[in-house]
């Protein structure tokens, strides 16, 4: 028998821009196309998906996505549209087409990547450096804890996943840390870069 | 009005930067003067960027990977190096430039201004000044014609580029104003006279020769003029 | 250590879109203002990510050369950080004026390989910004981009983020710097290494 999954129509907005479960961010909107998306994704109150804008495939749609929520919602002095949005699960992204306004949609399902977010442990362990240098940041930076309406420092997988979407390197790479890598690797590499260990 | 332009087929050239620099010079002068070809070159070479840079090629696995191998080396290279400075480049400043020949002051075009030239040379009614670019067999000059003045019949063995800068003349093909571009290939007899004076910007890709009796023994005169 | 990982990426059915993927224009065109208007090191990454590949392919037809290629792809896209001031928007695609940067890039290039000259000219018969066609116009967009500039200079950090554009909001290198409070120099030497412990570790699947 095959698992009965659950396929939902939702728009998809490609950015060049990496987030994983329980992130938020900030978007500027200004494309009617995506005004219209956002508009629907309140009204129906569906959300719509955030995947990483890709140079090479169908639509520039990347395998993988998050599933937003609209928390908060502003305008910028030019009047223009700023939404606060959460990245509420992960999901796989099938069957891509444009509407008549290139908005793109698609099904989309649960998907459990990057798998170590769920099944990982969740101590801290030996690893509260990489737990103490997240919360200076975040202590340092007003506008993170702004966006931030729920933060989980005891677990070691959203940590993790933080620092990801943080730090300065390509978002290949991080895509490429995220899913095409063990969580060992991941952390590894994060503590090579945030406290200069060989782990 | 400009009537005589780059062809089609010079155009796509020009924007594809598949033109000898002296041609690519010429057409750029009539660009400056003419709105209609900028709209033609604008879209060519929007057309151009599309086959270039659009996102529907396709990489072939061996490209794909020499790709990431690129890109990897750049990201920790290049990218740091150009980022480091983050000066910006002004565009340079074009001051008109003018020149004075036989008591006529004309505006150089743009995109001559940098470009030096030789002194003006003159042979009865007619002065040139050669262009210093280096262009295998192409020369460029800037010629000016006196007022009542007549180029020698000639023909051409290469093909010659006539860009009338300022002023008129006109041959046996009618009246020509600022901004034509003439192009003649060695097949063409002319003689172009002008009853104002004018100033030209020629290219031609090889020596003329001349047809008339008296002309033919200063053949070397072609030399000279072109 | 050496991971056995198997990809956990979803691989999306290929056989049911409906058409290719479009040229990203807005998304190039936005990451050529931001490096024009704040020099965003992201986006400037973004647009460095979609050309170099492209410039590469089209030195490689161009001179045959790999060596020349790169150095096609390093000019162009110095070009393009130094002068995304230039880019007018209202004139056309971001991947247009990317193309005659790297037009001229290549003539002048070539120019030096045939005929050993140091001069380049490219400038000269296609200008970057051409005075001659509308003058005032140009002036003007300019002006206001270095006053949008001088505005931006002004405002507090934190609301300067915020007008940049929000898409390319990940930390700088100078920002982890100065949070972890080293050198950026250090900051730059440590993602190398583990970017390169990161390639030996997963060798085994990308060889």
């Amino acid at each position: 028998m095959f698992k009965e999954v659950d396929f939902m129509k939702r728009a998809i907005f490609p950015l060049p821009l990496f987030i994983l479960p329980e992130g938020y961010t900030r978007l500027r909107i200004f494309e009617p196309r995506y005004l219209h998306m956002v508009k629907s994704a309140l009204k129906d109150n569906t959300g719509f998906v955030l995947c990483t804008f890709e140079h090479d495939t169908p639509f520039n749609i990347s395998a993988q996505g998050c599933l937003m929520d609209v928390i908060d919602f502003d305008q910028d002095d030019n009047g223009t549209l700023l939404i606060d949005v959460f990245a509420s699960q992960s999901v796989q992204i099938n069957d891509v087409y444009q509407d008549e306004q290139e908005l793109r949609h698609g099904l989309v399902s649960d998907c459990n990547a990057p798998y170590w977010y769920k099944d990982s442990n969740n101590e801290i362990g030996k690893h509260q450096r990489l737990h103490d240098s997240l919360k200076d940041v975040f202590s340092g930076n007003p506008e993170l804890r702004v966006l931030y309406k729920q933060t989980h420092f005891n677990r070691l997988p959203w940590i993790a996943a933080r620092w990801l979407e943080l730090l300065p390197i390509s978002i290949e790479k991080k895509q490429q840390l995220a899913f095409e890598t063990n969580f060992d690797n991941l952390l590894s590499f994060l503590h090579t870069v945030i406290n200069n260990e060989f782990a | 009005m400009i009537k005589h332009h780059p062809s089609e087929d010079l155009l796509v050239q020009h924007c594809s930067a598949s033109l000898n620099a002296s041609l690519s010079l010429a057409v750029s002068i009539h660009l400056d003067m003419c709105p209609i070809c900028q709209e033609k070159v604008a879209k060519i070479e929007a057309a151009n960027a599309n086959v270039v840079f659009n996102d529907k090629q396709v990489l072939s696995p061996n490209e794909d990977k020499d790709n990431l191998e690129l890109l990897e080396e750049f990201e920790s290279n290049v990218f740091d190096l150009i980022t480091s400075d983050s000066g910006i480049d002004e565009v340079y400043e074009v001051e008109p430039v003018s020149i004075k020949v036989n008591a006529h002051d004309y505006q150089l075009p743009r995109a001559l201004t940098r470009i030096s030239h030789s002194k003006f040379t003159q042979v009865g009614k007619i002065a040139r000044s050669r262009v210093a670019l280096d262009d295998g067999a192409l020369r460029s000059s800037l010629l000016h014609i006196d007022a009542g003045g007549e180029i020698p019949e000639h023909t051409h063995t290469g093909f010659e580029v006539t860009l009338l800068l300022d002023g008129e003349f006109s041959d046996e093909e009618g009246n020509y104003v600022p901004g034509d571009f003439i192009w003649q290939d060695g097949s063409h007899l002319h003689t172009p006279l002008t009853k104002d004076g004018c100033l030209c910007f020629t290219v031609v890709s090889s020596a003329l020769h001349f047809n008339k009796g008296f002309s033919k023994l200063l053949n070397p005169i072609g030399n000279l003029i072109y | 250590m050496v991971s056995q990982q198997q990809s956990p990426r979803c691989e999306p059915k290929t056989g049911k879109y409906t058409a290719m993927p479009d040229t990203p224009s807005t998304e190039l065109m936005q990451s050529l203002i931001a490096v024009a208007e704040s020099r965003d090191k992201k986006a400037f990454a973004f647009l460095f990510e979609y050309f170099a590949p492209k410039i590469k392919r089209f030195g490689i037809k161009q001179f045959g050369v790999e060596a020349q290629a790169m150095e096609l792809v390093q000019e162009t896209l110095t070009s393009v950080w130094r002068k995304a001031h230039l880019y007018n928007s209202s004139k056309g695609a971001a991947t247009t004026w990317v193309y005659t940067v790297m037009r001229n890039a290549s003539f002048d290039m070539l120019r030096k390989m045939k005929s050993n000259k140091e001069e380049n000219i490219s400038e000269d018969i296609w200008p970057l910004l051409n005075e001659s066609q509308d003058t005032n116009h140009e002036y003007s967009d300019h002006l206001e981009d270095k006053q949008i500039k001088r505005y931006l200079d002004k405002l507090p950090i934190a609301q300067r983020e915020v007008v940049r554009g929000v898409y390319f909001q990940d930390m700088s290198q100078e920002q982890l710097a100065m949070q972890l409070n080293i050198p950026v120099g250090t900051v730059k030497s440590r993602l190398r290494l583990a970017l390169q412990k990161l390639r030996n570790e997963m060798g085994d699947q990308h060889d």
